[in-house]
């Protein structure tokens, strides 16, 4: 009974959190005729009820949102600097974006770009334009063209076109606010395009690394080190360093201990700190973590999952926990026959992982989760569309737990823009009570992999009415663009995500 | 390293009733078989880039679904698939191009940077140098006298060049007002054509040791083009973006640059193979997803899975080339409730893989 119980929690948590099904059993079960057997009924089931109660508490695990219904399944996601979700979904609906106000949970209708950006990268450029390159002409053949979102004007600019097609590239934002693009299929003639190219945002052209000729896998897991080189992290083996100066050139690095870690993501949890988790084939429940400020890095495992995970999602959160939802423990590619409902949390301090609430409807390939600036977590899409349990034209929002543990730091002031390396002011009533200042940078996913999120520890001091808060020391620690910054209390409650611009033109620290 | 996976999973042979094809050319009445030629890894995804004009020798890359653990593998029907390895510290390689004598050409990753190889059974996988220079190279064709043709990358940008069968790369040079060309393939006659930058944009182009590069034109409206296969005739397909999709070109010395459409008029087809008697390949959008298409003169383009009996779980989303003997390779997936959902859009079952390589072979029916 009580696996029966279980079993039903995972896969319909939403409808149990208002009305848990032990108590709603015990309920349909009134009638004196079911005698001594609705007497045994009503014993296990409130017995079940009162453990899954404890077990569901939302400040021990979280709670997801009911279903949302939209009208197409958010395949690529990306955090606005006006706080709002630009977002578009798989194959023909790749050139329809939408926008998702978190709030109001509403969607609207955004000006398509004029072509299939379904298969693209995506990044934040440091004055909060999206930066898209490549897209979908059909499987395995990518478009050369590269454009740019405003979400001011909200209107879509064409770029001059990349070298080639590029189908599953990634975007990679350096310290001066650059973007470096990798890898994207050109199409089944010509392969996978092994030429990095850099998005010179001041001059508006293209810059080739022709001596970083290097194919990498799809959607490569890129990282800016602390020395300003790029790091491959994944998913596959060996990692490897990029160098951007110049015509660019390649570096070996560590092998991971598990590999390859297809579509298991991946996350740079604190300045050169990256961990990979999960992937397949297999999949794998296991995970690594590299410190790349270290003499000589290298990859070793932390704790691992409690389910194996490929087509996972993994999200920073405030308080420097990494959030993973989703995924199949399947063998097949996309197996919703095993779906992972159920989220886990791992603390970088402890290098071990919590079972959270659990997610209505399978989220494997083509799903998101992206961090929200109030400290949420969305998560939505799919490819899969067997109902149940998929249903990939929805979303639902996570709340972590530290939501549900008393009141949240308020910040009353910040700066809208700041230099590289400064400090500043954050007004806040609640300066004596904060026990960590953290920003993350504007989270940009698809397929498993957010090219853009990061967190950073930034040091503070008590100031008057507020606090001192000073920038990472580098621009390779926080390069130019926006950061959601929070204010974290003694029971680490963040708080609201103030939105930040960071200009390294003005960096007091030279970087590469 | 090759799976021995049992012969009834790996190869599934197909009587497919197909437009007939003799010596190259599609005729009415004869059968195709099918040959699924497997995987380097259980479970994962192969794509095929070129086989030799007999069919006897297969080349492409195949690994774990999107992209993982990619090997350049040849393909023979007596030993199956054969993984053709890296260079040493390499994590990755693809083959693009074979000759008829089995010689195959491809590009490895080494421990810094990608090298193109020529790989045969006697000598395995030998790296081409880069020019002078340069640090980076990659090879997409081999002809029967073992030149081939490819690109190489270093500080002075990325050049279209042609190894002399002593493996001695020659720039080919850019088109007028470019810096960045990259050469597609090779015929046995030694002419080349590939892509160039120019004053006037991307461009296709087809290089003679007499004239050197020239610019074979654009279709009308498109942006850019590229010229990715030569026959022995000089007939030259390749494909142009146009709007935000891109069309098919044939292109001949005597009838210049011929568009070749699209499965119904759709905004995506691309060429991908084109055999000595003119016959192309390639991918074309439909309502229901990409699906491989047959080019002729006489019966224009066709779609190979509507020619596929319906009994058959066997999707064609991209024929990628097409031989003398009209035998065509082809990249798919396969639904095990196919009959049912022909009609249905597969496009999300064919992303998230595996793909699957098949070798369709024309069997001449009684006339």
């Amino acid at each position: 009974m009580f696996d029966w119980l279980s079993s039903r929690r995972q896969k319909s948590e939403s409808t149990q959190r208002t009305e848990p099904a032990g108590l709603r059993l015990s309920g349909a079960g009134r009638s004196m005729k079911q005698g001594l057997l609705w007497v045994a009924l009503v014993s296990v089931t409130l017995a079940s009820a009162c453990t899954w109660a404890s077990a569901q508490d939302p400040s021990a695990v979280g709670q997801f949102s009911s279903l949302m219904n939209w009208n197409d399944n958010p395949t690529h996601a990306v955090l606005l600097s006006n706080g709002k979700v630009l977002w578009w979904g798989s194959f023909a609906n790749g050139g329809k974006p939408q926008i998702f106000e978190p709030v109001s949970s509403t969607n609207t209708v955004a000006t398509p770009p004029g072509y299939n950006i379904f298969c693209g990268g995506h990044s934040v450029l440091g004055n909060g334009q999206v930066l898209v390159t490549g897209g979908d002409s059909a499987l395995n053949t990518g478009v050369a063209n590269a454009s740019l979102y405003d979400p001011v004007s909200g209107n879509w600019t064409f770029l001059p076109n990349m070298n080639a097609g590029r189908w599953y590239p990634t975007n990679t934002t350096l310290p001066n606010g650059d973007v470096v693009v990798t890898s994207g299929e050109i199409s089944p003639t010509l392969g996978t395009d092994a030429l990095p190219q850099v998005w010179q945002v001041s001059r508006g052209t293209w810059r080739d690394l022709t001596t970083a000729q290097l194919v990498l896998a799809l959607y490569p897991e890129m990282y800016v080190t602390p020395n300003g080189t790029l790091f491959y992290a994944g998913p596959t083996s060996p990692s490897r360093y990029l160098d951007t100066t110049g015509t660019g050139s390649w570096t070996t690095g560590p092998s991971l201990n598990f590999s390859p870690r297809g579509y298991g993501p991946s996350v740079m949890y604190d300045n050169g700190k990256i961990m990979v988790v999960g992937g397949g084939p297999g999949p794998t429940a296991t995970a690594e973590i590299i410190n790349l400020n270290a003499p000589a890095p290298s990859w070793s495992y932390t704790g691992s999952m409690a389910n194996p995970r490929r087509n996972a999602n993994a999200t920073l959160l405030p308080d420097g926990t990494v959030l993973v939802t989703g995924g199949t423990s399947g063998a097949q590619f996309d197996d919703y026959t095993h779906a992972v409902y159920s989220a886990e949390l791992w603390s970088p301090a402890t290098g071990t992982w919590s079972t959270m609430a659990s997610l209505s409807v399978y989220r494997g390939y083509h799903s998101v989760a992206l961090l929200l600036p109030d400290g949420r977590v969305l998560s939505g899409g799919g490819e899969c569309n067997t109902t149940p349990p998929c249903n990939r034209n929805t979303a639902e929002i996570f709340s972590p737990p530290y939501l549900f543990k008393g009141p949240r730091p308020t910040i009353t002031s910040a700066p809208t823009s700041i230099g590289g390396g400064r400090t500043f002011f954050v007004g806040t009533p609640d300066a004596a009570n904060i026990t960590q200042v953290t920003w993350i940078r504007l989270g940009a996913v698809t397929h498993t992999f957010n090219q853009e999120q990061r967190l950073s520890y930034l040091s503070f001091g008590q100031a008057a009415g507020g606090l001192n808060v000073t920038a990472p020391p580098s621009a390779n620690l926080a390069p130019a663009g926006y950061y959601m910054l929070f204010l974290l209390n003694s029971s680490n409650v963040p708080s609201v995500g103030s939105m930040i611009q960071v200009d390294n033109s003005t960096h007091g620290h030279k970087h590469k | 390293m090759r799976t021995d996976f049992s012969i009834d999973k790996l190869i599934a042979v197909l009587a497919v009733s197909v437009t007939c094809m003799l010596g190259g050319v599609a005729c009415a009445g004869d059968t195709y078989t099918a040959v699924e030629l497997g995987a380097l890894r259980e479970g994962g995804s192969s794509v095929g880039r070129y086989m030799d004009r007999a069919g006897g020798h297969v080349v492409g890359s195949s690994g774990f679904t999107h992209g993982s653990e990619t090997r350049a593998f040849i393909w023979t029907a007596p030993s199956g698939m054969r993984d053709l390895g890296t260079f040493q510290g390499g994590d990755y390689s693809e083959a693009f191009g074979v000759n008829d004598a089995g010689t195959v050409v491809g590009d490895s990753n080494n421990r810094e940077t990608m090298r193109a190889f020529v790989w045969n059974a006697r000598e395995g996988m030998r790296e081409l140098s880069p020019l002078p220079g340069d640090s980076a190279t990659r090879a997409f064709a081999i002809n029967n006298s073992g030149q081939i043709a490819g690109y190489s990358s270093g500080k002075h940008g990325v050049r279209a060049v042609v190894w002399s069968a002593k493996l001695e790369p020659r720039s080919l040079g850019s088109l007028a007002g470019g810096n960045y060309s990259e050469a597609y393939a090779i015929n046995n006659a030694g002419q080349i054509v590939g892509m160039s930058t120019s004053s006037s944009g991307t461009r296709p182009f087809l290089w003679t040791s007499r004239d050197g590069m020239v610019d074979l034109g654009i279709l009308m409206g498109s942006e850019s083009c590229k010229a990715v296969r030569i026959n022995h005739a000089g007939q030259v397909v390749g494909s142009c973006t146009l709007g935000s999709g891109s069309r098919p070109f044939l292109w001949s010395k005597e009838n210049g640059m011929q568009s070749l459409g699209s499965l119904g008029g759709k905004e995506y087809a691309e060429a991908m193979g084109l055999n000595d008697s003119g016959s192309v390949v390639g991918s074309s959008e439909t309502s229901l997803g990409p699906r491989a298409f047959l080019w002729t003169k006489s019966g224009g383009m066709q779609d190979l899975n509507s020619l596929i009996p319906s009994t058959h779980d066997v999707l064609l989303v991209q024929a990628v080339h097409v031989n003398n003997n009209g035998q065509i390779l082809a990249v798919g997936s396969i639904h095990h409730d196919l009959t049912h959902d022909r009609e249905a859009h597969l496009d999300d079952e064919s992303h998230a893989g595996p793909l699957h390589l098949f070798l369709l072979t024309p069997v001449s029916s009684p006339h």
